[in-house]
């Protein structure tokens, strides 16, 4: 690619300005957990605070955060588990088998993709009070559970594998469920990491529908836990922002080890 | 596509087999409650005296609706000021990032971080930063302007949260755009080098019109993305002050669970519902057009 030196040093200072915006905010929180409130908003954020943890200690310890850790890493699991095996299921289905009914299946799941949560939130809170699962874990975790994209990401995945192994497999007389799960599987393992990288983030930002459904304390999801803390305790700057680090750091250190994975969930969005 | 030749007759009966937890998940908590919300839209519901059907009132009252109208165009706003500049932002920046060497892999990593903070977090911290002693107002003193009551005030709430959605955003993008520039062949550019095409040329005859598909996409999905945004408002002004914040999801969320008038706010979210679907139409229609 042809690169003028022009060209080279508008690019750096676009990434250098794009950085420096992006990380402000991040490493403002960060500072501002560790000072005191009269040090908060007094001086540069690059000045040490003298708070310590103290933030940290006192704002956890006030609310049963380690409850709402893990409602939240429960719901994520169960929506993890639900749409990697639901996903698989019907991912396959739709890369390798035609039956009767086969195109309106992939009509409906097509058009599933497109409800949004935020549009159907009325009925589906109605038909979680009709099933009788008022403030259970039923309904926190359920309803939303099934990321249908999944379905897309294995399709995808598995349309590519070449019908051989398959046929081959049938040959050797294994059963079409042990098809799937011993050789196609395997062959689809990083697209189910993707699956549940996504998902897991999906969940682990879900706001919406736990606001509606987790009446109960007990039932609070961490994004609930936080929010709530910062209306109760609003004046508690450095309190807050300790409690919205405690929030991110599984999804950052997440992303940390499967960097890669994340960063090509996000760009297939954009290449296929 | 490519499908097992035996597949129809012996095989078939499995294919449908791995389908149904699927398809029951999806009836269940997807098309049963689309099909429940437009009955629900008929009706006078308050959750505690049975539904009374009340035909299209609700549909009819929406054009002389005054917190619905509000709400709808505080939404397009939103959408439109928060689509467009993440849309230039992400594209300049995604290409900025190609033309870095060994170092892209690093900034790309920086750059993403705001997309792995959660909403909440995110909302939390821009609270505080927005906040009239914070740092936001200390930076516009120091370069001679004048602070102003971010969150606090009407005229300037909706701005606030359009520029947290600018920093939340892009940043998603960016990653979109990036590997949209990287997919492009390599011997496009050269070919043009050969014809002696430099800067704005390659990029008007050669980068622009392969990304158009990326660009698309980017388009369709933020816009969505904006349709659908709840927590940013509900956490960081609660659709104040006076309302000047209210996205259409907050309004259905208040008229629903705050004032139970459950028929109202199903109208809303079929109006809401409805602009979503088509622009979704649309985005699998450019999908579409790029496979073939």
């Amino acid at each position: 690619m042809h690169r003028s030196p022009a060209e080279r040093f508008l690019a750096i200072a676009i990434v250098v300005l794009a950085t420096i915006l992006t990380l402000y905010p991040i490493v403002w929180m960060l500072a501002a957990s560790l000072k005191t409130n009269s040090e908060l908003f007094s001086g540069s954020i690059l000045e040490p605070g003298s708070a310590g943890f103290s933030n940290f200690t006192s704002s956890l310890s006030q609310r049963p955060f380690c409850l709402y850790l893990f409602n939240s890493v429960l719901a994520a699991l169960v929506s993890v588990v639900v749409t990697v095996v639901l996903g698989a299921l019907a991912g396959y289905s739709l890369a390798k088998f035609q039956y009767r009914f086969s195109g309106a299946v992939s009509l409906i799941v097509l058009a599933s993709i497109m409800i949004p949560l935020e549009a159907i939130v009325i009925p589906l809170f109605l038909e979680v009070h009709a099933f009788g699962w008022n403030n259970s874990y039923a309904a926190l975790l359920l309803p939303t559970a099934f990321n249908v994209v999944g379905i897309f990401i294995f399709r995808q995945a598995m349309v590519a594998i070449p019908n051989a192994y398959i046929e081959a497999a049938r040959i050797d007389g294994a059963s079409e469920p042990r098809i799937l799960f011993s050789v196609i599987m395997p062959m689809v393992a990083p697209s189910a990491v993707v699956v549940a990288i996504l998902t897991f983030n999906l969940s682990w930002n879900s706001y919406l529908w736990p606001l509606i459904v987790a009446n109960d304390d007990s039932l609070r999801t961490l994004p609930l836990g936080m929010a709530a803390f910062q209306s109760a305790f609003n004046t508690q700057y450095g309190q807050v922002m300790a409690v919205s680090i405690f929030g991110a750091i599984p999804t950052t250190l997440f992303f940390i080890a499967f960097q890669h994975h994340f960063i090509e969930g996000v760009s297939a969005a954009g290449v296929k | 596509m490519m499908r097992t030749g035996s597949g129809r007759s012996r095989y078939g009966r499995w294919g449908f087999l791995f389908c149904l937890p699927a398809l029951l998940f999806i009836a269940i908590f997807q098309l049963y409650p689309v099909l429940f919300s437009y009955f629900i839209s008929l009706h006078e519901y308050d959750l505690l005296s049975p539904p009374r059907y009340v035909g299209f009132k609700y549909f009819r009252g929406l054009v002389t609706d005054r917190a619905f109208l509000r709400s709808l165009s505080i939404t397009i706003t939103y959408v439109v000021y928060t689509v467009v500049p993440v849309l230039g932002i992400a594209f300049w920046l995604g290409w900025a990032l190609t033309k870095l060497g060994r170092s892209r892999g690093a900034w790309r990593t920086l750059i993403f971080l705001p997309s792995v903070m959660p909403l909440v977090s995110v909302a939390l911290t821009w609270k505080l930063l927005l906040n009239v002693q914070g740092p936001v107002n200390d930076g516009l003193s120091a370069l001679g302007m004048a602070p102003a009551s971010w969150l606090t005030t009407s005229a300037m709430a909706p701005w606030a949260l359009i520029f947290v959605s600018w920093w939340h955003a892009t940043s998603y993008y960016t990653i979109i755009f990036l590997a949209g520039f990287l997919a492009i062949p390599r011997d496009h550019y050269e070919a043009a080098a050969l014809d002696g095409a430099r800067g704005w040329s390659v990029l008007r005859h050669i980068t622009l019109p392969s990304m158009k598909p990326t660009i698309a996409l980017v388009v369709v999905l933020s816009t969505v993305n904006g349709l659908k945004t709840f927590a940013f408002q509900q956490i960081m002004t609660d659709g104040g002050p006076a309302g000047s914040t209210q996205i259409l999801t907050l309004l259905i969320y208040k008229t629903s669970f705050s004032f139970l008038q459950m028929g109202k706010a199903s109208a809303y979210s079929v109006i809401l519902f409805t602009g979503i679907l088509v622009i979704s139409l649309i985005q699998i229609w450019l999908l579409r057009d790029r496979h073939a």
